[in-house]
């Protein structure tokens, strides 16, 4: 196929074509050699590399291993929890892991329906859709983003100081990180909605009450509820370790259990919130289905 | 004919032209009505059930106020060192970790994607695994680990591992899944093999955003690695673990601070990092008359 | 030449090609017209193989097409380039590579693997982008480009693939006129300059009309009309397109 070559243009492009090819070569060096130094100091800070494992470190896993294991007997799967061997005296704690889970999936539930609320009315300031003074939205911002900052196991323990110890606390804490956590996507979700319906509403006279009701809230509340189902799910997981703190639910079995150097009642309980946690996924995506239809549910 | 004999005439149309909108919805109404009261009294019930009292509320309150006027004013203590170092301990565990779980995220999220493995039953089952895997967070790995292994940051950063590469293979796969079908078959269309279709289909699209993710994850591993020092894995947990039973408030407001430097510092480059990532750069080969 | 022998392909309960058969000249430029929904793009992926037919034959030059697989059905692919209404360009990478992209055909893996195409190869590249007035935009990322500009690329693309076929799926429908004209100047380029056989869908007639020597209509499946532009008349095209308005602006 005759094709009259323009050397010209073939050799300005390669002349281009090599400048940005080295200078992409060297952003990449630079980058990889950044990457591995701080790679190198944080193993050796954190004592990854530090090659003191202690004698037979694969031993240690072994055992490790063994002592979670519950030495389940297929004969006596099902017999009763005085005989050793079977899943009842695995799992002899049952009725009170499953108490002290029902708490935590508790705490779970209050914390993100209040949180919530909360950050549904903060979000309203924050968002330029619904508040129009630029003031308010900047104060109102920080609050979140300082909230989020923090992890959640200090509000924990300061809540702990204040309120006592137990589900109460908590439930405070899941509910402060789930507020901050649910903010800025409530004010992302407000700002990127279509402002159309609220002016349409605004036209037929609608005041603002009225236009935010009705042209924005049903626009905007699949979204939100998709981020909510998440949050329920990262507070149900939060609420199992909070107890470890003090702040109620199974995190205090499980502290219990090793304090008394159980290991295979650790893995029960850990079975039990792998499967509790499951359940609220499976259960909140059937939710979801229901709710938006099988195209939006995940 | 009277206004109100026209308006009973409206109404008798409209129900003949469309019966099932003119119906009364109270049906409706009512039973929404009482799945919002049902819920109310649910969650005020489990409110109880967790405690909830407004002496306690009041009381607690009150005790907050307290304890805010200990943190003022804020100061180190004198222990300015060690809150550095532990502090640096924790960045360094977030980073290490960080740096694992997407080195085995990565793999894992490949194979985790229908877009590559698109036998359904394996499929199904990985992604189940994946979901059962990550319900037990890093505080919950830590303490079995450190009850086994000791203590220390290595354990820490251990547990972050075990907690956290199923859910960001989650996240790696389900990326990978989201392509545009249109690209991947005009790549097909050119001839190119499976492979090449992925490389030049799905790599440019999905590595940004991979990228992306492992920052956000680095960002809240932070916080996941200070809550580990709590049972002793390491890091600022155990300073201010110690410093809250003992009430010591204001060292707890000065680490406090410091860390929420530390973390906004490093929300914002990441942030910045990220915007450079999805953005677009344009070369454009200035000067170049067309001249043919 | 190419040959579709009765091909037939459903999806699900819909019937998309009932019973084509038809025959191409080398060196035709056919306009494939009728509704949304008519069959054209099933007619033009079934002919690249992006679709496979449930009954039927494809013959190209007297070669069976139509079950090839593998390296095979690779080749056939670059061999009849396609451009999409969507362009569908990578578009985070830059234009240049989404050009190379029409010779990863012939190219093994490894080198392909790492974006590392042959100097000639990047040469006729940017000798096709010229063509289509896109050289100096070689280095940019695809997703700064207009529609126009992608589709230019997606010429290049298409022309670097060294095709004796050309199928264009819709190439102007999401595009402005004064680019569409653009677009559709290329194509006939590629047709007079190259004799390459272009197979082009549109639901607008008008712009058929004036670009192609033949016109196929197509509706619900079946071919409904055959012949130059001159024989199609206004009964033909409300046959066609049925109720829907009868011209589109072009």
């Amino acid at each position: 196929m005759p094709v009259t070559a323009n050397t010209g243009i073939v050799g300005l492009f390669e002349d281009r074509r090599r400048q940005l090819l080295l200078r992409g070569r060297a952003e990449t060096l630079a980058t990889v050699s950044i990457l591995s130094i701080l790679l190198f100091a944080s193993a050796r800070i954190s004592e990854f590399l530090s090659g003191d494992y202690g004698d037979a470190p694969l031993a240690r896993v072994a055992e490790f291993l063994q002592r979670m294991n519950p030495h389940l007997k297929p004969a006596l799967l099902f017999a009763g929890s005085g005989a050793q061997g079977s899943l009842a005296y695995w799992f002899y704690a049952f009725p009170k892991w499953a108490r002290a889970l029902f708490t935590s999936v508790e705490m779970a539930i209050v914390a993100t329906a209040v949180g919530t609320v909360l950050a549904f009315l903060i979000s309203l300031l924050m968002a330029r859709t619904v508040t129009r003074s630029a003031a308010i939205r900047q104060t109102t911002r920080w609050l979140p983003n300082l909230v989020r900052t923090m992890p959640g196991f200090i509000f924990a323990m300061l809540l702990v100081q204040a309120v006592g110890s137990g589900p109460m606390a908590g439930t405070l804490a899941l509910t402060c990180t789930c507020f901050a956590g649910l903010a800025r996507p409530f004010a992302e979700i407000l700002e990127n909605a279509d402002v159309g319906p609220m002016e349409s509403v605004r036209a037929a006279g609608g005041g603002r009450c009225a236009q935010i009701r009705y042209g924005l809230l049903p626009l905007v509340a699949p979204n939100m509820l998709t981020y909510v189902f998440a949050w329920i799910e990262i507070n149900v997981s939060a609420s199992t370790a909070l107890g470890i703190v003090g702040a109620g639910g199974i995190g205090q079995e499980l502290a219990g259990a090793l304090a008394y150097n159980q290991f295979d009642s650790y893995l029960a309980i850990m079975i039990m919130i792998a499967m509790v946690v499951v359940g609220a996924d499976l259960a909140s995506e059937q939710i979801r289905h229901r709710l938006f239809g099988l195209r939006q549910a995940r | 004919m009277t206004a109100a004999a026209d308006t009973r005439d409206v109404i008798a149309r409209a129900q003949r032209v469309a019966a099932q909108a003119m119906a009364p919805h109270h049906g409706g109404r009512v039973a929404r009505w009482a799945a919002w009261g049902a819920g109310l009294a649910a969650l005020v019930a489990m409110g109880g059930d967790l405690g909830f009292s407004s002496e306690r509320l009041l009381s607690g309150i009150l005790r907050a106020g307290h304890l805010i006027t200990l943190m003022w004013p804020p100061t180190p203590a004198g222990q300015a060192a060690a809150i550095f170092k532990a502090l640096g301990q924790t960045i360094a565990m977030a980073f290490l970790g960080t740096a694992l779980v997407v080195v085995l995220a990565l793999p894992l999220g490949i194979v985790g994607a229908r877009t590559i493995v698109q036998q359904p039953v394996v499929h199904f089952l990985l992604r189940r695994l994946f979901d059962a895997a990550r319900t037990i967070p890093s505080l919950v790995w830590a303490m079995i680990l450190v009850a086994a292994f000791g203590l220390g940051p290595r354990v820490g950063v251990t547990a972050m591992v075990l907690a956290e590469t199923p859910y960001l293979a989650k996240l790696f796969a389900e990326t990978m899944e989201n392509r545009r079908q249109g690209v991947i078959e005009s790549l097909q269309a050119a001839g190119a093999t499976r492979l090449q279709v992925l490389r030049y289909g799905l790599m440019p699209e999905v590595l940004p955003l991979m990228t992306g993710k492992a920052l956000l994850l680095f960002e809240s591993n932070i916080r996941a690695s200070a809550a580990l020092g709590l049972v002793g894995a390491g890091g600022i947990g155990v300073l201010l673990d110690s410093r809250i039973e003992l009430l010591q408030l204001d060292q707890v407001a000065w680490i406090l601070m410091l860390f929420i430097i530390l973390v906004l510092t490093i929300d914002l480059s990441s942030q910045a990092l990220r915007r450079r990532l999805i953005n677009a750069k344009s070369y454009n080969l200035k000067g170049m008359d067309a001249d043919a | 030449m190419l040959e579709l022998h009765n091909l037939r392909k459903s999806f699900g309960q819909k019937v998309a090609i009932d019973g084509v058969t038809l025959r191409v000249e080398r060196g035709e430029m056919v306009g494939i017209i009728g509704r949304s929904g008519a069959g054209k793009s099933t007619l033009l992926r079934l002919v690249n193989r992006l679709t496979d037919a449930d009954e039927g034959e494809i013959r190209w030059q007297d070669r069976d097409i139509s079950r090839i697989n593998g390296r095979a059905l690779r080749e056939w692919r670059a061999h009849s380039a396609m451009i999409f209404q969507r362009f569908n360009l990578v578009e985070r990478l830059d234009v240049i590579t989404n050009v190379l992209v029409g010779c990863l055909h012939r190219h093994p893996l490894l080198p392909s693997l790492i974006k590392s195409f042959p100097a000639e190869d990047r040469a006729r590249a940017i000798i096709e982008l010229d063509r289509v007035g896109m050289a100096d935009k070689a280095l940019q990322r695809t997703e700064t480009l207009s529609g126009g500009e992608m589709q230019r690329v997606a010429i290049a693309r298409a022309m670097m693939q060294q095709p004796s076929l050309l199928l264009a799926d819709e190439p102007v429908s999401a595009l402005d006129p004064f680019n569409a004209n653009g677009v559709m100047n290329a194509l006939v380029a590629a047709n007079k300059e190259r004799g390459i056989t272009v197979m082009v869908n549109t639901h607008t007639i008008d712009l058929a009309r004036c670009f192609c020597q033949r016109l196929i209509g197509i509706r619900a499946g079946r071919i409904v009309f055959d012949g130059p532009p001159s024989q199609l008349d206004r009964g033909l095209e409300a046959e066609l397109f049925g109720n829907a308005m009868l011209r589109q602006a072009a």
